[in-house]
């Protein structure tokens, strides 16, 4: 059913962090904790360096590809409190940096791109940051949401600009607000809802006991409502479902074994990939009686062969 | 300086009673004062009419009552002991009048100092006596004792744990012995508290294992019961200090010393201080002559505080707290004046959990109006309910839990602290009461830390009863989010709790423990239906942590991990110190980042390797080898076979909305090349329909036999409607977008009706031939342009798209089949679909099928007016290019005269239409009307004309 398409030595000196494949999977971006971003262009079964892209001083945590109709960018945060914005023009080079944050910056998300080039940034120091690129002047404007989480921000995604509901998609109604939900170390979820110039907390999900690890927000249309998977420290994944993305039920999808680090949902939102620090990766489709079902499980060192292995020393 | 205050609010003199003992029952309203010849007992209430109630009885006694207790839990609350000499008397205060002795207690054999009864067993009394015994009675056998504590000393105090129920603390000259009374026969600890004689012993309301001991030594001396090798603190004062008692409220301290700091005693004995943090912040200034006994009146409310004190002038007194004192204290009230907490949210520390909390003791109209509306939604929450509520909190152990005595007991390990907490939940529940925490043995948090937890957790109490919810659960978030809260420190320094001791490196890090711990493993979905996957090699093993069974949460556990550069020669530089950014010195990054920065995540996982390296080469290894064991490497996984999307037919499928039939068809054609039999089933269904609407056409212009009509027909619309619902909730958003883009019908909304029919304007609809409109709202980045949400209909990117179709499109143009919301879902699945086509980069596909998206936009917030022509037979408004009145083209060409078919073009201005070709021609040469209206179209309609070669 899955099938080893590729296998990339990133060639990183520590950990990877992230990895991104870009808008037509062409690219991928790697980072981790040896302070760099390599990007990889891929091609059927092969892969060659295209950029290693040095301007952290920390780990770096995540990377972020925009849609392509902005050009060629990736956005990168790192534990050194400084998110890049990288864009190919013949080179990779600094398009920006933003250094508002007072604390690691842990997560970075893209806005649908029907919005514009939006990225939201958020960071320990409990603020969640959201800059805007503004076409005529050609700069970055920056709005910040102080005190998001007590304590920290550890995750952000962004609610998707297509939906089946008339009056949420930014095409039937121009005054759609955009929406962000946030994942903290005050185990609580927040949606906030963009008003005027300033962002409003409208909901918070209590549910989790732990860190919220990451929070993403589905694209789902087939269903007709809105759908958001969360993770915690504390070994659960939670989905979220409303039909008014004002009243949110939670379901607890699985409890796992260790700490659950991230989700991610498929382009169409049918199919959630969970892994977290026991290494797997398992992958879950809600049935047709609203269960969910484990369809996939990766084990331990996915995707190597025994002779696979490096002699280490 | 402390600040003399006088702040009772009641006093009465009672010379005649010449009581020595005094005691506030359960209910706090009734002082029972003992004496040698009267026992007393005085209603305290704050009904200033009520009078002087005093109910006498005569108590005929050669010695003074040494002491006297009023039983403390709700069973027992008649009940009292008095103290004399030898023996104990135990009382019942039958019916608010009559005072009957039940029983003696004798079994000392010289004076009692003291008793105690149990708090919750009201059948069980400590007493204590110069005899070096502490006997516990029962009272239903109350001939000998049931346990007998031994000690060598005398004692002069017996005190039963506030928390824990059968812990007992006796005073024995300067040490104290703590008793668990189930093992009798020794002391559980044995501490040697003063050099001098103990006055008084008092257990901390809030922790199970902290005490307080006042000495005629002068000293006040706060103990660890657990580590009583040393006191926790230690206040020095230079008068001997009779009692001091914890304030229930907070951390502060109330002490009663004889004589004061060299004054004359009698002028300065009846002085109660009040503590807080260490120092003398107020007195209570009232009394004349040495305070005898002073008690926390019980069961008020929460700002409420009242001191009850009998001294030896024979007066007395009952103070109550100043709410300034109860806030130095760190005693949250729930009438804190956070109404307004809702506004300014981002008061950090406390977001999550402070609610807004109106006044609920004093009264206030607001709070109480609140209060009331909500009532119909309150469910009472019973005890069951809380302990149930917290059965599956993770992090979190439920160690005891008793419905019976309504207590149960948590423990929690988080970053190195352990916190055991134990919830009572009150007997008489009200609303708005909360129940009382208090810390158990084991805690490793210091005290200042855990009087602040317990008053955000009353916070977060108060909030949730107030609200009428259950608080247990929330609470106990309230406690992991609050310990998360404190620095990290490191594990080996458990034992010590002073901050001042952790190590420098550790401070350093102290900023970690908000930041998660770092991801070594992740999945993410890219693109339409690949799988990237990171993890860690198979040969990546993590280290067991002391404290911490799963992956630990915080980044500052990577610093905690032991011994871990000690071998390396690493310890010089800690894996932070590389990497942590400080603004002083985040230019200056460039000298620091040469270094291997962060081993850390590295080397947790990789200990052993580490170890290895150091033995054998004894050098720092090169960064090459640390990625060779570390080998990071991601995998990119395809699953397809998860989505029924597929490129293939994507890539054959043909799109032409004007021929429903031609599409459906060779639709079917190919998914049955591609081995999608299904798909193909369902392309001929739609076929079937789509001849059967082609057909409804035909029979129309002839005449129409058909009864339902196409909408109507269960296998026509209806049909196609269920299988493309059918295969977006299948998530195959393909074949539903596809389907919706073979009907053009459903483009058109129900409600287009509603919109303003100018004579001459543009057909929005993006399939139409008319549409004039453009709306290039596009974005253009790099070199290449995408339309953000319209398309431009007679777009140049896609050939061969316009054929001649009027037929099929006069239908459509009066068959609103579908309501707003089923078309802009159907555009939603387009729109996907389209975005799936573009990362597939078929971009000619993807602009076919946008094409098909009619944003709803562009009829309603357009800038131009609709096009509607008037037939030019029957001069009926005509909106498609078809009268349905009679059948034919409803527009002719101004310039041919002929019928038009395809795309026209209309000057804003005179209305005046005809086909594009002819009338782009016409205008090219001339200015004016080709109807010779004498309308200046070129220059009237200006921009309209202008705009004519954009969408030729």
């Amino acid at each position: 059913m899955i099938t080893v398409l590729n296998t990339i030595d990133t060639g990183h000196e520590d950990m990877i962090h992230d990895a991104e494949l870009d808008y037509y999977g062409l690219r991928l971006a790697t980072c981790s904790s040896d302070n760099s971003v390599k990007i990889y262009d891929i091609k059927s079964g092969t892969q060659t360096l295209a950029a290693d892209l040095k301007g952290h001083f920390g780990p770096v945590w995540q990377v972020a590809w925009a849609h392509p109709k902005y050009g060629n960018l990736l956005a990168s945060c790192s534990y050194d409190r400084k998110v890049i914005i990288w864009k190919e023009s013949g080179e990779w080079t600094k398009l920006y940096e933003y250094t508002g944050h007072e604390s690691s910056v842990n997560s970075i998300a893209w806005a649908p791109a029907e919005y514009g080039l939006i990225l939201a940034c958020c960071s320990s120091d409990g603020s969640v940051s959201i800059l805007t690129y503004s076409q005529d002047g050609g700069n970055w404007d920056v709005k910040k949401i102080p005190g998001a989480h007590a304590i920290g921000v550890n995750s952000v995604s962004w609610c998707p600009a297509i939906s089946a509901d008339l009056n949420l998609d930014p095409l039937s109604n121009k005054d759609a607000p955009k929406r962000i939900v946030t994942g903290g170390c005050d185990n609580l979820i927040k949606i906030w809802r963009e008003q005027g110039e300033q962002w409003v907390e409208e909901n918070r999900l209590e549910m989790h006991m732990d860190w919220v690890r990451d929070v993403a927000w589905a694209p789902s249309l087939g269903l007709n409502r809105s759908t958001i998977a969360s993770c915690s420290q504390d070994k659960r994944v939670v989905i979220w479902t409303s039909d008014d993305n004002v009243s949110w039920t939670p379901t607890i999808l699985n409890t796992f074994d260790d700490v659950v680090w991230s989700v991610s949902w498929s382009l169409t939102g049918n199919i959630l990939a969970v892994s977290g620090g026991d290494n797997k990766v398992s992958l879950w489709r809600e049935g047709s009686d609203g269960q969910w079902l484990c369809i996939s499980e990766v084990a331990k060192g996915l995707g190597q062969t025994p002779n696979d292995e490096r002699s280490t020393l | 300086m402390s600040i003399h205050w006088s702040s009772e609010v009641m006093k009465w003199e009672y010379r005649e009673l010449q009581a020595t003992a005094m005691t506030v029952d359960y209910s706090g309203n009734n002082v029972l004062l003992a004496g040698r010849r009267w026992l007393a007992i005085k209603q305290i209430t704050q009904d200033e009419d009520s009078g002087d109630i005093v109910k006498k009885y005569p108590r005929h006694s050669k010695y003074d009552a040494a002491g006297a207790e009023w039983c403390q839990s709700y069973h027992g609350q008649k009940l009292c002991a008095i103290a004399s000499n030898q023996r104990v008397d135990v009382y019942e205060w039958r019916n608010g009048n009559d005072l009957t002795c039940i029983c003696s207690l004798r079994g000392h054999t010289r004076v009692v100092s003291d008793t105690h009864f149990h708090r919750q067993d009201h059948n069980l009394i400590a007493t204590c006596s110069i005899d070096t015994f502490t006997h516990l009675w029962d009272l239903r056998d109350a001939r000998k004792p049931v346990v007998s504590l031994c000690a060598v000393a005398g004692a002069s105090q017996v005190q039963w744990n506030k928390v824990a129920t059968h812990i007992v603390a006796t005073a024995h000259d300067g040490d104290i012995k703590i008793w668990d009374y189930r093992k009798h026969s020794a002391p559980i600890h044995y501490i040697s508290a003063h050099l001098c004689k103990i006055h008084g012993v008092d257990w901390s309301p809030h922790h199970e294992y902290q005490l307080v001991t006042s000495s005629h030594d002068g000293s006040i001396k706060y103990f660890d019961i657990n580590n009583a090798r040393r006191p926790e603190n230690v206040i020095m004062t230079n008068f001997p200090v009779w009692r001091a008692i914890y304030t229930p409220f907070g951390s502060g301290l109330l002490t009663i010393g004889v004589g004061w700091g060299g004054m004359p005693r009698v002028e300065q004995a009846g002085v109660i201080g009040i503590w807080v943090g260490g120092a003398l912040t107020h007195r209570l200034v009232g009394h004349t002559d040495t305070v005898q006994t002073m008690v926390w009146r019980p069961n008020t409310s929460p700002s409420n505080y009242q001191l009850v004190t009998w001294a030896r002038d024979q007066s007395l007194r009952v103070w109550s707290m100043h709410p300034s004192l109860l806030k130095m204290c760190n005693h949250y009230l729930p009438d804190d004046g956070e109404n307004d907490d809702d506004n300014n949210s981002d008061n950090v520390s406390y977001a999550s959990t402070a609610g807004s909390t109106t006044d609920i003791s004093t009264g206030d109209n607001k709070g109480q109006d609140i209060a009331l509306n909500k009532l119909p939604h309150k469910t009472n929450t019973s005890i069951d309910e809380e302990f149930e509520s917290i059965r599956e909190m993770a992090n979190i152990e439920v160690t005891d839990m008793n419905i019976e005595t309504r207590t149960c007991q948590i423990h929690s390990e988080r970053n190195g602290y352990v916190a055991n907490l134990q919830v009572t939940f009150p007997r008489n529940v009200t609303e708005q009461t909360i129940p009382k925490f208090s810390w158990l043995s084991g805690t490793n948090v210091d005290s200042p830390t855990t009087i602040k937890i317990l008053q955000s957790i009353n916070r977060t109490a108060y909030r949730k009863k107030k609200e009428g919810h259950r608080c247990l659960l929330h609470c106990l978030k309230t406690l992991a989010t609050s310990i998360d809260e404190i620095p990290v420190k490191s594990s080996d320094d458990t034992d010590s709790m002073k901050s001042s001791q952790r190590s420098q490196s550790e401070s350093e890090n102290a900023g970690d423990s908000c930041i998660p711990f770092p991801r070594t493993c992740g999945a993410k979905w890219c693109g339409v239906s690949t799988l990237v996957v990171f993890n860690r090699p198979p040969n990546a093993r993590r280290l067991s942590l002391k404290h911490e069974t799963g992956t630990p949460r915080s980044m500052s556990s990577l610093s905690l991990t032991p011994g871990l550069f000690g071998t390396t020669g690493y310890n010089s530089v800690s894996p932070h110190a590389t990497t942590t950014p400080s603004p002083t010195n985040a230019s200056g990054f460039p000298q620091l980042h040469h270094r291997h920065p962060s081993n850390s995540i590295t080397t947790f996982y990789f200990q052993d390797r580490w170890k290895a390296q150091g033995r054998r080469a004894g050098s720092m290894r090169s960064r090459g080898s640390i990625s060779g064991c570390v080998a990071p490497r991601v995998v990119l996984y395809a699953a397809p076979n998860l989505f029924p999307l597929s490129r293939n037919l994507a890539e054959k499928y043909i799109i032409n909305a004007d021929n429903p039939i031609e599409m459906c068809e060779k639709n079917a054609k190919v998914a049955t090349e591609e081995g999608e039999t299904d798909l193909a089933h369902a392309w001929d269904l739609a076929a079937l329909t789509a001849r059967s609407l082609r057909a409804r056409v035909i029979d129309h212009l002839v005449s129409s036999e058909e009864s339902m009509g196409w909408v109507g027909h269960p296998l026509c619309c209806n049909l196609l409607q269920s299988l493309i619902s059918h295969y977006a909730k299948a998530s195959n958003l393909q074949m539903a977008a596809m389907l919706a883009c073979a009907f053009s019908v459903f483009n058109d909304t129900s409600n287009s009706s509603s919109q303003s029919t100018i004579s001459t304007s543009s057909y929005g609809n993006g399939t139409s031939p008319y549409s004039t409109v453009n709306q290039y709202s596009e974005i253009s980045a790099d070199g290449w342009t995408l339309p953000i949400v319209l398309r431009s209909n007679s777009c140049s990117e896609a050939e061969n798209f316009y054929t001649d179709s009027t037929v099929s499109k006069s239908e459509k143009a009066s068959s609103c089949v579908l309501d707003e919301a089923t078309v802009h879902l159907y555009h939603c699945f387009k729109r996907v679909y389209a975005d799936i086509l573009h990362r597939w980069q078929l971009i000619y596909k993807k602009t076919e099928v946008l094409k098909l998206v009619n944003g709803d936009t562009s009829c309603s917030s357009g800038p131009g007016p609709e096009l509607a022509a008037e037939c030019a037979r029957c001069g009926a408004g005509v909106r498609g290019p078809a009268c349905t009145q009679c059948a034919r083209l409803a527009l002719r060409c101004a310039v041919c005269a002929r019928p038009v078919r395809g795309l026209a073009a209309a000057c804003h201005y005179c209305a005046h239409a005809g086909h594009a070709l002819h009338m782009l021609h016409w205008f090219s040469q001339h200015d004016t009307c080709p109807t010779g209206c004498g309308c200046k179209c070129v220059m009237e309609g200006n921009s309209v004309w202008k705009g004519v070669n954009k969408y030729v």
